[in-house]
């Protein structure tokens, strides 16, 4: 009896055993050696994983994605297979699959502000000098950029690829009534803006506001944050600074919007950014905050569509005319995407550095700004669009005062941090129907406890 | 005749064999394919997500998560605390979860089984009322959280204006946020559920002889008399089951709270299947969502005893 029980055991153990480490990733790959010249690669492929196409545009990413095919195609002799991710959920849920099966995708294209946590989980490959050069080098791209490439030189992950800056977008009508010439450039004008049009125009209302989105009301927060030269972690990358004056201030300042200067639709409290772009195309409102140039697609057919113009977040903290000591621009999160080559598919790694450098040529970012809007991210890139497209300059001016968001591993907790506190701080205005600083500090703190605890 | 022997006297020899001879008479080996597909599909991951809810693991550790560091019940200790980046403890979800899935359940059985006794009855355009019936059923649970984010919405609403209308609550009342999300979830899932209960009742209805009927009509019995002395005696059973899986239904929903409040979502909404999906996908703490996993499966252990019980009762009387 025991030594059947025993047998038993021992099978148990080994199957679950062998299931177990099966299951566990870390595969270790053994790279081939690089290979050069069109058609070297004849015959091989990669599969990239990347974003899917956004609401209304899928025949624009059909193209762009064909065109980079095509391009990479012709420059290497090999091809590219793509997998969509739609949203970062699905794009966590596929990079952890991979990461734990040791399988799947070679290459990322992730989401810049995503960069830290991939990082984190030591299943990319890092980039030395080497596939630097093989992509254009290091030198062909603004510090700013390559911030959100890694942690320093000797430890990045990504290649930039694309851009997508973030502006504010506003109703030229609404504006020329209102006897407005010019969009704010610091946050009182924000503010005295948006009451003006709200005044010239009954029934709108000057801003949008969607604390209920995941995404939007921490971009706003940090910008404003950075402003008033705070940041999320220390320098060292080892302290939280989410209960920080900077912070308090900068989530103050967003919702005083509804509480105090009531420049927002009083319904918006629940809204996300589906709601808050629909509120703007419908002319319920005269500016969004956090904008790409994908509004134009978006306005396609309604009330509004030609009557939008784009311009840089204000970059001057309420009750300042100048920014205080310390204090950026940071009039966008470098917000785009970056090329990431999986530590399991480093075979793959030539031909996954062959598809970030044709990302970056010619033909493929002229039909990105086309299609899609979307900015080049090296110098070279952005001066020939720059002369081909004269109109896309006030967009690359915008890039050039972009700010990588911090490059920790803790930078999930702290995006999930703000939206959290800005969440739950809508929920008690909503309930309460009044303010109440002491709930906000409070909530910020223990935003700040679970960030430090995922720095331990 | 011999009597058989007595009981005390069956030697357990006897008994092994008389086993093994009911166990050859059965082709017993043709479920080998589903004991093998439950234990790489249920099993193992059971086993698995235990092993997991004692680790250390988080985005770091989460490619060696084979060796990455055990630490005992110190994930089981942080489930019960609300110091973490959502806010709410398991134990906060636990209550969350158990009041929406027993309320829902509470409301769904009455109207469920009103809808089933009212299209039991033979009267004109009868198929067109039961194909009436079905429809919140059969749409996808995404499309009706979508519909419910558009018919709760403050001041624009359709609820919110139906309520203003009515004198019940004020038209700039919250839904989507703070603690009316809850009663925004429990009233949607009603709505979308309620005709499951019904499906399975009208099913146990049929079973129902037409006599039973007739006899209490000549007895002179009324609706109410003949709903509470055959028609729920005689479903009790039926009746008994469609609770339990309406309540673990309910219990395990998760697509309507995402789609309705996003993640992360209201505190009074945060119900368990979102906190562990929540803790996994969005702060990627694998342990701690493993976790609470756990925690879920100790909590429905309870209906599922009683599922398992009534299955068995059904066996014997067939």
């Amino acid at each position: 009896m025991f030594r059947r029980k025993g047998v038993l055991a021992v099978v148990t153990a080994g199957v679950l055993s062998a299931a177990l480490a099966a299951c566990s990733g870390g595969s270790t790959a053994t790279p081939e050696p690089a290979a050069s010249g069109t058609d070297a690669y004849a015959g091989r492929s990669i599969t990239a994983l990347v974003a899917a196409a956004g609401a209304g545009s899928k025949a624009q990413y059909d193209e762009y994605y064909k065109t980079l095919s095509d391009e990479f195609t012709k420059a290497t002799g090999a091809t590219v297979n793509f997998q969509f991710y739609s949203g970062g959920a699905q794009q966590n849920t596929i990079v952890q699959t991979s990461l734990v099966s040791g399988s799947g995708p070679d290459v990322i294209g992730y989401g810049s502000s995503v960069g830290g946590t991939l990082a984190a989980t030591k299943g990319f490959v890092t980039l030395s000098a080497e596939d630097w050069k093989r992509v254009g080098g290091r030198e062909a791209w603004n510090d700013s950029t390559l911030s959100a490439s890694g942690a320093g030189a000797d430890n990045s992950i990504g290649i930039p690829s694309f851009s997508v800056p973030f502006v504010i977008a506003y109703n030229k009508e609404y504006f020329e009534k209102a006897g407005i010439s010019a969009p704010p450039k610091t946050w009182d004008e924000w503010i005295t803006t948006a009451k003006k049009v709200q005044d010239a125009n009954p029934g709108v209302y000057g801003a949008g506001f969607d604390p209920a989105d995941p995404l939007d009301p921490w971009k706003f927060v940090w910008s404003y944050t950075h402003q008033l030269g705070g940041a999320m972690v220390s320098e060292d990358g080892k302290d939280a600074q989410l209960s920080t004056d900077e912070v308090k201030k900068a989530t103050d300042f967003y919702f005083s919007q509804f509480y105090e200067h009531k420049i927002v639709p009083p319904e918006s409290l629940s809204w996300n950014s589906a709601q808050m772009l629909s509120a703007f195309t419908s002319g319920q409102v005269a500016m969004l905050p956090i904008a790409t140039r994908g509004t134009l697609s978006a306005a396609k057919g309604t009330p509004v569509e030609g009557k939008i113009d784009f311009a840089q977040l204000p970059s001057v903290p309420e009750g300042m005319t100048e920014r205080p000591e310390g204090g950026t621009p940071a009039a966008s999160i470098v917000s785009g995407q970056f090329w990431a080559v999986f530590k399991y598919a480093e075979k793959n790694k030539d031909l996954a550095l062959e598809l970030a450098k044709v990302s970056n040529n010619d033909v493929v970012i002229q039909k990105q700004y086309e299609l899609l809007g979307w900015a080049p991210t090296t110098k070279d890139g952005i001066e020939k669009l720059s002369k081909s497209h004269p109109e896309s300059r006030p967009f690359l001016e915008i890039q050039a005062n972009m700010e990588a968001t911090e490059f920790s591993p803790a930078w999930t907790q702290i995006q999930t941090g703000l939206s959290v506190t800005v969440n739950k701080v809508a929920e008690n205005l909503a309930t309460s129907g009044q303010w109440n600083e002491g709930f906000l500090n409070e909530q910020l703190s223990n935003a700040d406890q679970a960030v430090q605890s995922a720095l331990k | 005749m011999q009597p058989s022997p007595p009981a005390a006297n069956r030697s357990p020899l006897s008994r092994s064999r008389r086993t093994i001879a009911l166990w050859a008479d059965k082709p017993l080996w043709m479920l080998i394919p589903c004991a093998l597909a439950l234990i790489v599909i249920v099993f193992l991951p059971v086993i698995a997500t235990l092993y997991l809810s004692i680790l250390d693991l988080d985005i770091s550790t989460l490619r060696e998560w084979v060796t990455a560091p055990i630490i005992g019940l110190a994930n089981f200790a942080a489930a019960f605390e609300s110091n973490n980046v959502l806010g709410v403890s398991a134990l906060q979800s636990l209550g969350v979860s158990l009041g929406f899935s027993l309320l829902t359940t509470a409301a769904v059985t009455p109207i469920g089984i009103l809808a089933a006794i009212a299209a039991h009855r033979h009267f004109r355009g009868r198929g067109i009322v039961r194909a009436i019936f079905l429809i919140p059923y059969v749409i996808p649970t995404f499309a009706v959280a979508l519909l419910a984010r558009i018919m709760f919405l403050n001041n624009t609403g359709f609820v919110p204006q139906v309520l203003a209308a009515l004198g019940l609550s004020s038209i700039d009342t919250y839904w989507l946020i703070g603690p009316n999300a809850f009663w925004a979830l429990t009233f949607t899932d009603i709505w979308a559920t309620w005709p499951f209960i019904y499906l399975m009742v009208l099913a146990g209805l049929q079973t129902v002889p037409r006599e039973h009927f007739e006899a209490a009509t000549i007895d002179g019995a009324g609706p109410f008399r003949k709903l509470f002395g055959i028609v729920l005696p005689q479903l009790r059973n039926v009746l008994a089951l469609a609770v339990l899986l309406s309540t673990l239904n309910h219990f395990g929903n998760f697509t309507l709270a995402f789609v309705m409040f996003s993640s992360p979502p209201p505190d009074s909404a945060a119900v368990l299947p979102l906190a562990t999906y929540f803790y996994a996908f969005t702060s990627f703490e694998y342990g701690l969502a493993s976790a609470i996993a756990v925690l879920t499966m100790v909590v429905l252990i309870v209906p599922g005893y009683f599922y398992i019980r009534m299955t068995r009762i059904a066996n014997r009387i067939e």
